[in-house]
């Protein structure tokens, strides 16, 4: 991250200084060329400053936090400590290309009148932003130079703004083989790229070491899989997490991670107040984004747990989650309101009980839910038999039932054909239990042809057809309908 | 940047030289500043090295070739159908022998289009995997000790493991 933005900001560089006049073989990741990259050295030291004034330095070793047990070596982070995204650029789940995009409008805003001090104070909230949040979760591993740099291309930075940035170690002398800030990437060299460091801690916990010159593809392998692991689910974590030491590391103590858990049918039986507490403090009070589906041993209090200790929480589902009441999340929301923090704007609670419409009242004031229900609340929804639980941007997910008046979800109709759509007052709107509809695209059965299968699920003729004429699925007759009861 | 010139030709990092559309070297930020930057004509003789060895700058260009056209001018959704069916086939590559590479290269050549594909398909491994299919995939040795083995089973009792 900070490896890239450095590269980057040669580009803040005034242009008069028209760099690439001559063309140097390609050593310098971006540059392609040799010298001329000004503005590294520049905003580098600025940062380099600006760091040191910063309070934050002095976090490095506060306290470790643990998932489980003492072993848990590698970082505690200051990123909790840190605003998340204090120009609301939206990088929670950065990946290069969105942050590529924030380092090009940088090099926007300084045009020619380029200001060292300007640059290097942005830089300095800027950048430790982005080394708190994303140093690993994006390209930490992988971009790491080791090795083929460009030694003409120094930079600025000393040792000690390492320390203070890269904690405990895990990219303690990672980052820069030494002191050189480089965007070369390794793949030529076999190499694995991440550490060379000698961090104590390093030593007993993070393997992703080695000697320099002779990384294995072992090596290798591990850093392509930690950029990847930023695509995978919490349970297929919990499983990168047994692989390996390095993995068992890497996964429990990036809360990068875990800011958004989903929690569902693989864990959901299992999942209990205590690991749901233990889980989410991987986030290390960062969560964003909880869904809890089917989860039926956690309770009131676990959640209460959960929410306290993360109060950026911005989405809470929780269906089907029986043994939590919604008296518990009022409480919370209005603990939440009375202290004027921003709280949980989307709130998914279908399938708990007793939900009452002075409840959904409330609710819809404590997460102000008019403001948005112009926009948002008009999407249509469709019914879906195995994905019920997409992921929409509603404010509250059950609503009235315009036909049987009970708080439900409500499903629109997809088929634009829809002879109930036709009518001027009808909409076909309706929970699932007044209007009948297909289980897989949603549409309603009423005016159509349909098949009822053998576990009494209605398909359309269309899906029915499809599913027939899929070459993977068994052929129909009726005995795969008995087979679809099973699979089912 | 010369209009004149439909090719450049890069070196990679073995030596070899390669040629590649101005087009689809435009997927890559930084052949796309160095376009901008350095005007290739034919008088201009020097050739830049994109530190990526040979095997995986041939898959490189021929997935920015692949896209290029959509990416400059937008295209219909079959087209983005059959890119993505593309894109598929493309990656069905030896994990150990070139995603890795491939992933690394997109990465350093900004270009976000196959570092989130390489991503995804990396990732696409894992899931749903217990954990020593994990291992036996990315030929991952288990470094656990039996007493860490113990504590990780007690941790996640819901988790796969044999």
């Amino acid at each position: 991250m900070a490896l890239n933005f450095s590269s980057d900001s040669s580009f803040l560089a005034s242009p008069e200084q028209t760099p690439y006049q001559r063309l140097e073989p390609v050593v310098d990741g971006y540059l392609f060329k040799k010298s001329g990259c000004f503005g590294n050295v520049w905003s580098f030291c600025s940062f380099n400053k600006a760091l040191e004034d910063n309070p934050c330095g002095e976090l490095v070793n506060a306290d470790l936090r643990e998932f489980d047990e003492p072993s848990a070596v590698v970082a505690d982070d200051i990123l909790d400590r840190l605003p998340r995204d204090p120009f609301g650029m939206n990088i929670m789940k950065s990946t290069f290309p969105e942050l590529s995009g924030l380092i090009q409008d940088f090099d926007w805003h300084f045009p020619s009148e380029y200001d060292v001090f300007g640059v290097g104070e942005t830089h300095s909230k800027f950048d430790y932003n982005l080394f708190a949040g994303l140093y690993w979760g994006w390209n930490g591993a992988g971009s790491f130079p080791s090795g083929g740099n460009d030694k003409g291309n120094e930079m600025s930075v000393s040792d000690e703004f390492y320390d203070r940035l890269l904690f405990d170690g895990l990219f303690d002398g990672s980052l820069l083989s030494d002191g050189k800030v480089e965007m070369v990437l390794p793949t030529s060299h076999g190499d694995s790229c991440v550490s060379r460091g000698e961090s104590e801690e390093l030593k007993n916990s993070t393997k992703i070491d080695h000697d320099g010159e002779a990384g294995s593809p072992h090596d290798a392998m591990h850093v392509v899989l930690f950029l990847a692991l930023d695509y995978l689910s919490v349970t297929d974590l919990l499983s990168v997490e047994q692989v390996c030491r390095s993995f068992r590391d890497i996964v429990r103590n990036i809360p990068h991670f875990w800011w958004s858990i989903r929690i569902d049918q693989s864990l959901c039986l299992r999942i209990t107040d205590d690991t749901l507490v233990k889980l989410t403090n991987r986030a290390q009070g960062s969560l964003e984004s909880l869904s809890l589906v089917n989860c039926t041993r956690i309770t009131d209090s676990g959640l209460r747990c959960v929410l306290q200790s993360n109060p950026g929480l911005i989405k809470l589902s929780v269906p089907g989650c029986i043994r939590l009441t919604v008296e518990g999340i009022l409480l919370h929301l209005r603990a939440l309101k009375s202290s004027g923090k921003p709280g949980i704007k989307h709130l998914e609670i279908r399938g708990l009980p007793h939900v009452t419409d002075k409840h959904i009242e409330e609710l819809k004031v404590l997460l102000n839910a008019d403001k948005y229900l112009q926009q948002r609340d008009r999407r249509p929804r469709f019914y879906h038999r195995w994905f019920p639980y997409t992921d929409d941007d509603r404010v509250i997910d059950i609503e009235l039932c315009p036909i049987c008046q009970t708080l439900t979800t409500v499903y629109d109709c997809p088929a634009e054909s829809c002879p109930q759509k036709q009518q001027a007052s009808q909409s076909c709107r309706g929970c699932i239990a007044c209007i009948e509809r297909c289980i897989n695209c949603g549409q309603c059965i009423k005016g159509f042809d349909y098949v009822e299968t053998f576990c009494l699920e209605i398909r359309c003729v269309n899906c029915w057809n499809q599913l027939v004429s899929c070459p993977d699925k068994p052929i129909i007759s009726q005995r795969t309908m008995y087979q679809f009861c099973l699979y089912g | 940047m010369s209009s004149s010139v439909e090719a450049i030709t890069v070196l990679s990092s073995d030596g070899d030289e390669f040629k590649i559309t101005v087009s689809a070297a435009k997927l890559s930020k930084p052949l796309n500043w160095m376009l901008e930057d350095v005007c290739f004509s034919d008088d201009c003789d020097e050739v830049p090295t994109i530190e990526v060895n040979s095997k995986t700058l041939v898959k490189v260009i021929e997935y920015c070739e692949k896209h290029a056209p959509r990416a400059n001018s937008g295209a219909s959704d079959s087209d983005a159908e059959e890119l993505k069916k593309w894109d598929i086939e493309f990656m069905k590559m030896d994990v150990k022998d070139i995603l890795f590479h491939i992933l690394m290269a997109a990465n350093y050549l900004h270009m976000e289009g196959l570092y989130d594909l390489a991503c995804q398909t990396a990732a696409d491994l894992m899931k749903g995997m217990t954990v020593s299919q994990i291992r036996k995939i990315f030929h991952i040795k288990n470094d656990f000790s039996s007493e860490e083995q113990e504590q990780l089973r007690r941790q996640h009792p819901g988790c796969s493991f044999d």
